[in-house]
C-alpha cells in the first residue's frame, strides 16, 4: 500500500518562523522500505509523525492507500509507529503491550493469545510474554515495539530512529533481523534515520531532506553515483571539496582536469567532491616534489585506514584505503606522495543575488 | 537531617556507601541532630497528645468521643473529605492533563495559579468565601432571596476546604505526568485507542502513584484545615464544627481530656495516612525494583503532622 504526501508545508509557532517541513512531496512505493534521510533538523520525523498523524501539516496533503487521510485522526489512520524511545508501556507486560491495539479493536480471548505468540515469534522473542519492559535490553524493546505495531495489521509501517538508541553492534544486527522481517511481512515501510549507511542498506529508496526539504529522492545508488547538489554529495559517504574555477571547460582537482557541467562559463567559481575511496596514493614517480602530497597521518579503523594528506595548495584531503593496500604501498607519515583522483562530482557554484 | 534522608530512600534503592562524604564522627552528630529534631518537634507533641487524652483511662476517652457533637463533627469532617477529595482529583487528574499534554495561551498563568492556595493564609482563604457569598458579599443578596446558606453552613465548609486542598493533588499529577512526558499516550493514539482509553488505560495506571500520594495528602490536609474553616463555619455546634474546630471549642472549655481525645482522632489518621503510604510504596517496590520506576517518596510525616498545627494546643 502506498504513502504519499504532497506539498506539505509544517511550522511550529508563528508564520514567520521557518518552515520545519517546507513543500515536501513524496511517494513511497508499496511493499519497500524508503529511508527519510537526512541531518538533525531536516524535518525528517515531523514529517514521520505527520503521516502518522502525530502532526497536522499546515498546508499539503497526507495519501495512505490512495486515500486522502490529511484529516483523519492516528486513531484512525492504522498504522504502525515505532518510537526511537519505543514508547513500550510500562505497566504491562510484553504480552499486553503487544495485545493493546488489538483489544482496543474489540477483540479478546483465544484469538488475541495465538498472535500475540505469533508475533513474538517473529519478533524472536518466545516466552518473553510475561516480562515487563524494564527486564528487557535496548534491542529486546525495540522488537516488542515493532510487535506491537504490527499486531494491528498495519497498512503501512512507520518507523522513527528505531534503532538510534542502540550500540553499534545491536544496531548492525537488528538492521539485518529489520530486512529478513521484512521480506517475510511485505509491509510498506518508512525509515527515518540520520545513519546514511542504514538508509543505503535498508532501503529501495532514499528521500534525503535538508532544512526540511527533499534534497534529492531516489535510489541508494542514484544518490551516491549521481547527486543532485553540493549537500547530496558531501553528506552521502563524505566528500574532500576542492574549490577552483572553470579552466578551459574543465576543472583542475589536484592534478586531473575532470570535465565541468555544460553550459559552466570561463572562470566561473566550481566545487569538486571527491568521496575517500575515488581517490588513489601512490608513490612519486619523478615529479617535481612541488607538486606532491604529504601524508600528515595514518587513522586505523579495523579493516581500512583512513590517510591525511596535506595538498601543496594547503588542502588537506582523506583518502580512504584497505590495509592490504596501505602495506603495499608502505608509506609512514611526513612521506611525499602523489593524489590520483578517480573519479569526481563537480558542480558550478550558484550565485543568487 | 541525614536520619530523614535514610528515610526517604530506604523504600526505593538500597544505597551504597559511598566514599563521598562526611567522616563517621560527623555522621554520628548529624544523626543525633536530626533525631533529636524529630523528637522535640513530632514524637513529643504526639505522645502528649495521646498522654493527655487517656490521662484519665480509656474510660472518660471512649465517653469523650461518644459526645453527640463529636459525633457529629466526625460525620461533618468525613462528609466534607468526602466531597472535597473526589473534586480535587477530577480537577487535578483534568489540570495535570491539559497542562503536560497542550500548549495553550496562559498556561503557565495556570501552573502558577494551582499554587494559589498554599501561598494564602489559610484564613484568608476562609474570607474570599465570606466575602463572596456572606449576608454582605456579592451574592450575598441573591443567595438570601432564594433562601441558599453557604457561609455559617455545611456549603461553605466544603468549599474551603476544596479550596485550601486543591493544589494538593494537581500537583503531584502534574509533576508525575510532565516528567514522563506523552510517548505512550501518542503509541496508544497510533495503536487506535481513544482519548478515555488512553486516560484509562495508559495516563492512570503510569501516574498512580503520584495520584496515590497526592490523594492521601489531600485527604489528611481536608480533615485537618482549621482556619479557612473556622471563618466560614461559625462554629454552631453539632451542625458546622468540624474535628479541629471541635477541639478548640473543648480546650477553650477547659475539657482538656475530650480536646484530646479528638486530638488523638487526627494523630491517628496522620499516622494512618503515613501507614497507608508507606505500605503503597512497599507493594509498588516489590514489583517496581526491577523496573526502574521510583515511587514517589518524601516524607508524609511532617507535613500530615503540619496540617495540624494551631490545632493541638
Amino acid at each position: 500500500m502506498t504513502v504519499r504526501v504532497s506539498n506539505v508545508v509544517k511550522r511550529f509557532g508563528a508564520d514567520t518562523d521557518a518552515a520545519a517541513v517546507n513543500d515536501v512531496s513524496f511517494e513511497a512505493k508499496p511493499g519497500a522500505i524508503t529511508s527519510l534521510l537526512g541531518p538533525s533538523g531536516s524535518g525528517k520525523s515531523t514529517l514521520l509523525r505527520m503521516i502518522a498523524g502525530l502532526e497536522v501539516p499546515n498546508s499539503g496533503r497526507v495519501f495512505i492507500d490512495g486515500t486522502d487521510a490529511t484529516e483523519r485522526s492516528p486513531q484512525h489512520r492504522n498504522v504502525g509507529f515505532v518510537f526511537q524511545s519505543y514508547a513500550l508501556f510500562k505497566h504491562m507486560t510484553v504480552a499486553d503491550n503487544i495485545a493493546f491495539g488489538m483489544k482496543i479493536r474489540g477483540l479478546r480471548g483465544a484469538a488475541v493469545q495465538k498472535r500475540v505468540t505469533e508475533l513474538l515469534g517473529l519478533v524472536q522473542l518466545p516466552g518473553y510474554g510475561s516480562r515487563f519492559p524494564a527486564q528487557l535490553s535496548g534491542g529486546q524493546r525495540q522488537r516488542v515495539a515493532l510487535a506491537r505495531a504490527l499486531a494491528i495489521e498495519p497498512k503501512v509501517l512507520l518507523l522513527d530512529e528505531p534503532f538510534g538508541a542502540l550500540d553499534t553492534q545491536v544496531r548492525l544486527e537488528l538492521r539485518e533481523w529489520l530486512l529478513s522481517l521484512h521480506e517475510q511481512t511485505g509491509i510498506t515501510t518508512l525509515l527515518v534515520t540520520h545513519d546514511q549507511e542504514e538508509a543505503l542498506e535498508l532501503s529501495e529508496h532514499i528521500v534525503l531532506l535538508n532544512e526540511g526539504r527533499v534534497a534529492q529522492a531516489g535510489s541508494p545508488h542514484d544518490l551516491y553515483d549521481h547527486p543532485a547538489n553540493e549537500f547530496v554529495a558531501s553528506f552521502l559517504g563524505g566528500a574532500n571539496v576542492f574549490k577552483g574555477r572553470v579552466k578551459n571547460g574543465a576543472a583542475q582537482v589536484g592534478s586531473q582536469s575532470i570535465p565541468a557541467p555544460s553550459g559552466a562559463r570561463e572562470g566561473t567559481p566550481l566545487q569538486a567532491f571527491v568521496r575517500p575511496h575515488n581517490i588513489r596514493v601512490r608513490k612519486p614517480t619523478g615529479q617535481n616534489p612541488v607538486d606532491l602530497g604529504k601524508i600528515e597521518r595514518l587513522t586505523r579503523v579495523g579493516g581500512y585506514v583512513k590517510v591525511y594528506v596535506s595538498l601543496p595548495t594547503g588542502e588537506s584531503i582523506t583518502v580512504q584505503m584497505s590495509k592490504t593496500d596501505l602495506d603495499e604501498l608502505a608509506v609512514e607519515p611526513g612521506d611525499p606522495v602523489a593524489v590520483d583522483v578517480v573519479d569526481a562530482k563537480v558542480f558550478v557554484q550558484s550565485y543568487s543575488i | 537531617m541525614s536520619g530523614v534522608l535514610t528515610q526517604r530512600t530506604g523504600g526505593n534503592a538500597r544505597r551504597r556507601d559511598t566514599r563521598v562524604g562526611e567522616s563517621a564522627v560527623t555522621r554520628a552528630i548529624l544523626t543525633a541532630i536530626a533525631l533529636l529534631f524529630l523528637a522535640v518537634f513530632l514524637v513529643a507533641p504526639i505522645v502528649t497528645v495521646f498522654g493527655a487524652a487517656f490521662s484519665k483511662g480509656v474510660g472518660p476517652y471512649w465517653d469523650a468521643l461518644h459526645q453527640d457533637e463529636t459525633l457529629d463533627a466526625i460525620r461533618l469532617t468525613l462528609l466534607t473529605a468526602g466531597i472535597a477529595v473526589p473534586l480535587n482529583v477530577v480537577f487535578g487528574i483534568a489540570a495535570a492533563w491539559l497542562i503536560s499534554k497542550y500548549d495553550f495561551w496562559g498556561k503557565s498563568a495556570l501552573v502558577t495559579l494551582v499554587d494559589l492556595p498554599f501561598s494564602v493564609s489559610p484564613v484568608i482563604s476562609g474570607l474570599i468565601f465570606v466575602l463572596l457569598f456572606g449576608a454582605h458579599g456579592w451574592f450575598g443578596p441573591y443567595l438570601s432571596e432564594h433562601d441558599i446558606k453557604i457561609i455559617f453552613a455545611v456549603p461553605g465548609i466544603v468549599m474551603a476546604t476544596t479550596f485550601v486542598t486543591f493544589p494538593l493533588v494537581a500537583r503531584e499529577v502534574i509533576a508525575v505526568m510532565q516528567a514522563q512526558g506523552s510517548d505512550e499516550e501518542e503509541a496508544a493514539l497510533t495503536l487506535g485507542a481513544s482519548g478515555w482509553q488512553i486516560l484509562l488505560r495508559i495516563t492512570l495506571p503510569k501516574v498512580r502513584w503520584g495520584l496515590i500520594y497526592g490523594i492521601i495528602l489531600c485527604n489528611a490536609r481536608a480533615m485537618g484545615e482549621f482556619g479557612a474553616v473556622s471563618v466560614v463555619s461559625g462554629h454552631v455546634r453539632g451542625l458546622t464544627n468540624t474535628l479541629p474546630l471541635q477541639v478548640e471549642i473543648l480546650y477553650n472549655e477547659y475539657n482538656f481530656v475530650g480536646a484530646f481525645a479528638v486530638a488523638s482522632l487526627l494523630c491517628a489518621l496522620a499516622l494512618l495516612t503515613l501507614v497507608v503510604k508507606k505500605v503503597a510504596e512497599w507493594s509498588v517496590s516489590a514489583r517496581d525494583a526491577r523496573r526502574a520506576a521510583s515511587p514517589h517518596a518524601k516524607s508524609v510525616a511532617v507535613e500530615a503532622c503540619s496540617s495540624f498545627e494551631g490545632v493541638v494546643p
